[in-house]
């Protein structure tokens, strides 16, 4: 059956979104949205998984098969539907909070798996939802509810630590350049593999990251060695300035290549029979 | 119980030192002889040193229960001895290789009559390797108990068939050395005659066989004992069986991946122990607000903390009733035996699919890993597969589907991702029909109440336990779980009735009550220190319950037990 090709109104949702005026979250939920749209996959093919956060606030702002989790749960379950039926395309929203802390034994033994399942990581260095307090990566120095004279914390570097867990894919974006951000989501998603897109955001209330990356942000050059890791890492120990694009993308095996039994087909679609006649013989 | 007709053999040594592999060869060539047995394995969590036994009850008759003692002892070096004289049990018996015994006869127990084989030292001079001592001491032992070698030799040479023909020589030499060098044969037993095809197993493979005959086609872990061997066991069959098997990172993740398979339409189950479960418990309450299906296995150990990781205990019924913070809909249910395991895991599987809901399975070390006979009949039990409302076909196009819609029986059909017209959301957060969040709402007291009106279904429909004996007695003997056989074999020995509970939550209470009051004096058999399930059975309505409990890492052994309720009765 041939599918008409998705348009941006399948994937709209009916309900308005409930974030802060001028937050970053808008232009990730538009540029998820034309991402999936170009690569001509459709709603229903799609699973994207949230986490608890303002992130996971728009788990019903976009059309698809949404699965909301709790907080800093989000990549579990999506690697759960990628082993259960791989022929759909799973995203994994979550925030940083959720993601370099209270889930970070996900993030490290997914990236290291390589599961096939693309992380989103709506990153605006602060706890949106519980009203601003120090995340993983809030800079040093600035101030927050839990740290009102200043972080006294240094940030964790998302995309040094993803690419040291093993990642096959480690990238970031910037709400900043959407058309640009768009892209990289395309990339992570056709990426076969753990794709990881760190994406800068700004929280408008919160933690306003426009004046300092409309500045410091710069996109990687095309020439870019994206297998050469070593040089990954340089760009991600850059202070100075950030750069936004695919950091490090190389091919290893995944859960096609471990699992045998998903070659031919996904497991929800495996028609043979579970038998337990000839393994009772061991017991006799 | 002091039953003549059950001979029970105890091996015991330090861990690495064969134990398991003596216990194994004897109960596997005692089943092939035709004889019912039953291993009953103590260890600590160590993979070297500190002292381990393996217990074997055997008979002519099914037995499925420990005991407290050991007719006949085999220790493999000398603190076995030690350890065997610090419980204060006197075996018969005790036959040993020169090397496991004391230099000073003082240092055995007295009473017991001391069979001293030459085996390590005749092995050296035939150059036989040291390590087929295993097989000469089981040909000893059968010499000692009258049965043919070459029963013993048919075993041997299935055993070891992937090692190759030299150790299969090796061990063949070694059991006929070990058979010869007894002339005496005190306890003299006949073969069955009755040929019933037994299995021997534990209850932890009986889970993972239910599970690939219901169907299950993702597995999801992280190992903890005593429910690591279900993991092994599915892990070594996913070769020619439809099922995948994922070792997770922590027990949070494993549970995660399967909500997440689960959701997306394949049979899932998960397997773990009490603390694992303590970390599962936030996913727990997910799938009771998001109405995903699964079955989750824990199988208990003595807690709390990390408590005696290797040893028995029944004490996560009130954890499984309640785990998960908020308020939804469950199943708890607790096999007693392997063959009920088999057959209960299909129901679980069934059960999850049908409600929508996390099923809690309750086993523990003592059901999991000990091993029993069971007639291989046991397995025709195959349950029908029951997916519940999962939607395939939906005409109608939706711009969401009403996921949570409110039916009559308060399960909504289910559309699997992928489904062209049943996009809808699923979630943690209280939601409306689409799966949309909401706020304070009515909506929100609608859907608490369809999800726990599940409840009241379950209580209705699930299958009452019966009782069973002499159901004139004044004494009704009460357990859940692995008790089960031990609190039959006591029941029978001395005429009452007795009831054994495998679904224990929600109960029926109206129902208990009336299985229950016409007894004159109930005992519930508790393998826990403050009585669990004692809290319901009040809740009842239930009068006059003496409950007698044991926490100490063991079983209730039949000879115990017996004695206790004959104090009661
Ligand atoms: C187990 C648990 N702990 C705490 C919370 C409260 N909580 C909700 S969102 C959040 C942090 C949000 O920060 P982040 O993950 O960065 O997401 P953001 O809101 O910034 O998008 C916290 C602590 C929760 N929902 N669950
Ligand atoms: S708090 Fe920040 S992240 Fe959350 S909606 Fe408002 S601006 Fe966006
Ligand atoms: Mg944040």
């Amino acid at each position: 059956m041939t599918q008409t090709k998705p348009k941006i109104g399948d994937y709209q949702s009916k309900l308005r979104p409930t974030w802060c005026p001028g937050c970053g979250n808008f232009v990730i939920n538009q540029m998820m949205i034309k991402a999936l749209v170009e690569l001509e996959i459709p709603p229903h093919r799609t699973v994207i998984t949230y986490d608890i956060g303002c992130n996971g606030n728009g788990a019903d702002k976009i059309r698809a098969y949404s699965f909301k989790s709790l907080h800093g749960r989000s990549l579990p379950p999506a690697i759960g539907v990628k082993y259960a039926n791989h022929d759909l395309t799973v995203l994994s929203v979550i925030g940083d909070g959720g993601l370099f802390w209270e889930g970070a034994a996900h993030w490290i033994a997914t990236a290291q798996r390589n599961e096939d399942i693309t992380v989103l990581v709506w990153d605006n260095q602060i706890y949106g939802l519980t009203t601003g307090q120090t995340s993983p990566t809030t800079q040093i120095n600035y101030p927050t509810k839990t740290w009102p004279k200043g972080s006294a914390d240094e940030p964790i570097n998302p995309i040094s630590v993803s690419l040291a867990a093993g990642a096959s894919f480690v990238a970031r974006g910037w709400v900043g350049k959407p058309n640009h951000l768009k892209d990289v989501i395309k990339q992570a998603i056709k990426h076969k593999g753990f794709a990881l897109v760190d994406i800068l955001q700004t929280c408008f209330t919160f933690n306003n990251l426009l004046p300092k990356y409309q500045d410091q942000t710069y996109i990687i050059d095309d020439n870019h060695d994206k297998t050469d890791k070593i040089k990954a890492y340089k760009i991600a120990e850059q202070t100075d300035k950030f750069g936004l694009g695919v950091f490090y993308q190389v091919s290893k095996p995944t859960i096609y290549h471990k699992y045998p039994i998903l070659k031919s087909k996904t497991l929800i679609n495996q028609t043979s029979t579970n038998q337990i006649d000839d393994l009772l013989a061991e017991f006799e | 119980m002091t039953n003549k007709d059950i001979v029970s053999i105890r091996i015991g040594g330090p861990a690495g030192s064969g134990v398991k592999s003596v216990g194994k060869l004897l109960q596997k060539s005692l089943q092939h002889a035709g004889f019912y047995s039953f291993g009953y394995l103590g260890y600590p969590s160590l993979i070297r040193g500190g002292y381990n036994f393996y217990q074997i009850n055997l008979s002519q008759q099914p037995v499925d229960y420990s005991l407290s003692y050991a007719d006949i002892f085999i220790p493999l070096n000398s603190l076995a001895l030690e350890q065997i004289k610090k419980t204060g049990s006197k075996p018969r018996y005790i036959i040993a290789d020169k090397t496991a015994l004391p230099d000073d006869k003082r240092d055995l127990p007295d009473k017991s009559q001391v069979i001293k084989l030459n085996l390590t030292s005749q092995l050296k001079k035939l150059k036989i390797t040291k390590i087929s001592l295993n097989s000469a001491l089981v040909g000893a032992l059968f010499k000692f108990l009258n049965l043919p070698l070459e029963k013993l030799n048919q075993v041997i040479k299935k055993q070891f068939v992937k090692k190759g023909r030299a150790v299969i020589g090796q061990n063949l030499k070694a059991a006929a050395l070990g058979f010869n060098s007894l002339d005496h044969k005190p306890l003299s037993l006949s073969l069955p005659t009755t040929k019933v095809k037994t299995l021997v197993m534990t209850g932890n493979t009986a889970i993972a066989l239910g599970f690939i005959q219901g169907q299950g086609r993702f597995f999801s872990a992280y190992p903890m004992t005593p429910s690591t061997s279900i993991l092994h066991y599915l892990a070594s069959v996913t070769d020619n069986q439809s099922i995948l098997v994922r070792q997770a990172s922590t027990e949070i993740e494993a549970i995660g991946i399967a909500a997440g398979a689960a959701y997306a339409g394949v049979r899932t189950m998960v397997a773990t122990s009490g603390g694992g479960l303590d970390l599962m418990s936030e996913f727990i309450s997910l799938l009771g607000i998001a109405e995903i299906p699964l079955v989750i296995v824990d199988a208990q150990r003595t807690g709390p903390g990390t408590g005696l990781p290797t040893w028995q205990e029944q004490s996560d019924l009130n954890i499984a009733r309640c785990a998960g913070h908020g308020e939804f809909p469950r199943v708890v249910m607790a096999p007693g035996d392997p063959a009920e395991a088999f057959h209960l895991i299909q129901e679980a599987l069934n059960l999850a699919d049908e409600y929508q809901i996390p099923v809690i399975f309750l086993t523990d070390k003592y059901l999991g890993e000990s091993l029993f006979s069971l007639d291989k009949s046991t397995f025709d039990h195959r349950s029908k597969i029951k997916r519940g409302k999962i939607l395939n076909l939906i005409n109608d196009k939706h711009h969401l589907f009403p996921r949570y819609q409110f039916d009559q029986d308060g399960i909504s059909p289910r559309p699997l991702p992928g489904n062209v017209n049943g996009i809808h959301i699923t979630t943690s957060d209280e939601h409306d029909v689409y799966g949309n969040s909401i706020e304070s709402d009515p909506i929100r007291i609608k859907m608490q109440t369809k999800r726990l009106s599940k409840l009241g279904s379950l209580a209705k429909n699930l299958p009452p336990a019966k009782a069973y004996g002499n159901l004139k007695a004044k004494t009704l003997v009460v357990g859940w779980g692995s008790t089960k056989k031990v609190i039959q074999a006591v029941v029978d020995r001395l005429n009452l009735a007795g009831l054994h509970l495998s679904y224990l939550y929600p109960l029926n209470h109206a129902v208990l009550k009336s299985i229950l009051n016409p007894y004159q004096q109930i005992i519930l058999v508790e393998n826990n220190s403050t009585g669990q399930l004692e809290t319901d059975l009040k809740l009842a309505g239930v009068k006059n319950i003496k409950t007698l409990l044991k926490f100490d890492g063991e079983p209730f052994f039949a000879d115990e037990l017996l004695e206790k309720i004959k104090l009661l009765i």
